[in-house]
């Protein structure tokens, strides 16, 4: 079933240009902010568009019930797409996330923070999660992008005073979205 | 004139459409509600600046729907096969569909403006920025003008994901344009940039000063150029 949705998603063109636009940005951006603030807290966005797109590809041309009938279970289905998502963004995670002080490594010798590569990861697998639920809830593409980057881009910096850390948010939220998005994907015609 | 009510009744029966507007009215006034503790002489018009998400979900929206519509029974259709069989000539079309994105954008900005400066008011009393009709102007116009670049950038793509991606992106606090600045002056001149100078009085740490005047006309260069060249891709390429 995994391997079924691997094909899937890797046979989909738009998958490799969101993960090289995404990686290209990232590298241009280390060179425009040079140190300072982390240039992934723009080029995240490629990642959630990476998990919004993998979900909701299903529904453009109704392949969505071709895969239903092949895979009846619901949640099982669901499952499966979610963790060959994370197969395919993790390693993209790891390369977008080591670009950024592999370069700054190069040019002015700062050593690479090994943790901080390994944080930035796992946020970046996290949040392409939280695009892949959204997805399932909201079946439309640039409406699930739409509101995903309004929130992160737009609204965050002004409420994350309320809130607690990023990562513990991020931590917290992609389960419940998950199993929020699978309980309504079993409950709701396809 | 026929070719505009038809694009309105398009715009007005999209979903996505009337998410643009209820987040054209909220996102300005969420943030205006969430910056009322601190007074400065640009409270509200800031706001105005960051909260055009909407205007640019309605320029993407209002092209991107007529070539791909999504959902199960829609079967990949591509509305743009009818239109342009409904109103053949090209430029008409699209300039009619322009026309429409700016009947909806303007009110909006209208709306917009009115309610984040009424909580400003509300909040910060006789500590708010006076208002001054010439700033206000300033925000309808470049609310409209982001409406027609996304849309521009939108019928060159035929696809809305990524305008929709690099123009929200690019909304943040500490936008990617400005961010450019720091490496070259020119950047001050990108449409965004410059646009916002018609009512934000100061930008942070700015090197170069542009009056409003130059901004409406920096910013009106931008979309007059795009408007134009997506209509000549747009009348010579295959629908």
């Amino acid at each position: 079933m995994i391997g079924a949705e691997l094909s899937k998603l890797v046979s989909l063109p738009a998958t490799w240009t969101t993960l090289g636009s995404t990686l290209a940005a990232n590298v241009l951006l280390t060179f425009v902010i040079a140190v300072g603030d982390t240039p992934v807290a723009y080029s995240r966005a490629g990642f959630i568009v990476l998990g919004v797109l993998a979900t909701c590809s299903e529904y453009t041309g109704g392949q969505i019930r071709t895969t239903l009938t092949v895979m009846p279970r619901r949640v099982r289905q669901l499952a499966a797409k979610h963790a060959a998502l994370a197969v395919v963004t993790l390693p993209a995670a790891v390369v977008v996330a080591l670009s950024g002080p592999l370069i700054v490594l190069a040019v002015l010798g700062t050593p690479v923070g090994l943790w901080q590569v390994a944080e930035v990861t796992a946020y970046l697998t996290l949040l392409t999660l939280v695009g892949a639920a959204v997805g399932v809830l909201l079946r439309h593409t640039l409406a699930g992008v739409g509101l995903l980057l309004g929130g992160l881009f737009v609204a965050a910096p002004f409420v994350h005073e309320y809130l607690p850390d990023e990562m513990v948010t991020l931590v917290v939220s992609t389960p419940v979205l998950l199993i929020v998005a699978a309980l309504a994907y079993r409950r709701r015609d396809a | 004139m026929r070719a505009v009510r038809a694009e309105l009744a398009k715009l007005g029966t999209l979903p996505s459409v009337w998410l643009a507007g209820a987040l054209a009215l909220v996102v300005p006034a969420g943030i205006a509600l969430l910056n009322s503790r601190v007074p400065g002489p640009d409270r509200g018009y800031q706001e105005l600046g960051f909260g055009v998400m909407g205007v640019i979900v309605l320029g993407v929206v209002a092209v991107s729907s007529e070539y791909l519509t999504e959902g199960a029974d829609a079967g990949g259709g591509r509305q743009l096969a009818t239109s342009l069989t409904a109103v053949p000539s090209r430029v008409r079309f699209l300039a009619a569909k322009a026309a429409a994105v700016v009947l909806v954008a303007v009110p909006l900005a209208f709306a917009a403006t009115a309610a984040t400066m009424g909580i400003v008011h509300v909040t910060l009393a006789e500590r708010a920025a006076a208002l001054d009709a010439g700033r206000l102007a300033g925000v309808v116009c470049y609310w409209t003008y982001t409406a027609l670049l996304a849309f521009a950038i939108t019928v060159l793509l035929r696809h809305g994901i990524v305008p929709l991606t690099v123009l929200l992106v690019n909304t943040s606090v500490v936008s990617v344009t400005f961010l450019l600045t720091k490496v070259t002056p020119l950047a001050y001149y990108f449409p965004d940039m410059a646009g916002m100078r018609m009512f934000v009085g100061e930008i942070a740490d700015d090197r170069v000063v542009i009056s409003p005047l130059l901004g409406l006309l920096v910013m009106s260069a931008w979309v007059a150029g795009l408007l134009a060249l997506a209509g000549a891709v747009f009348t010579r390429r295959d629908a």
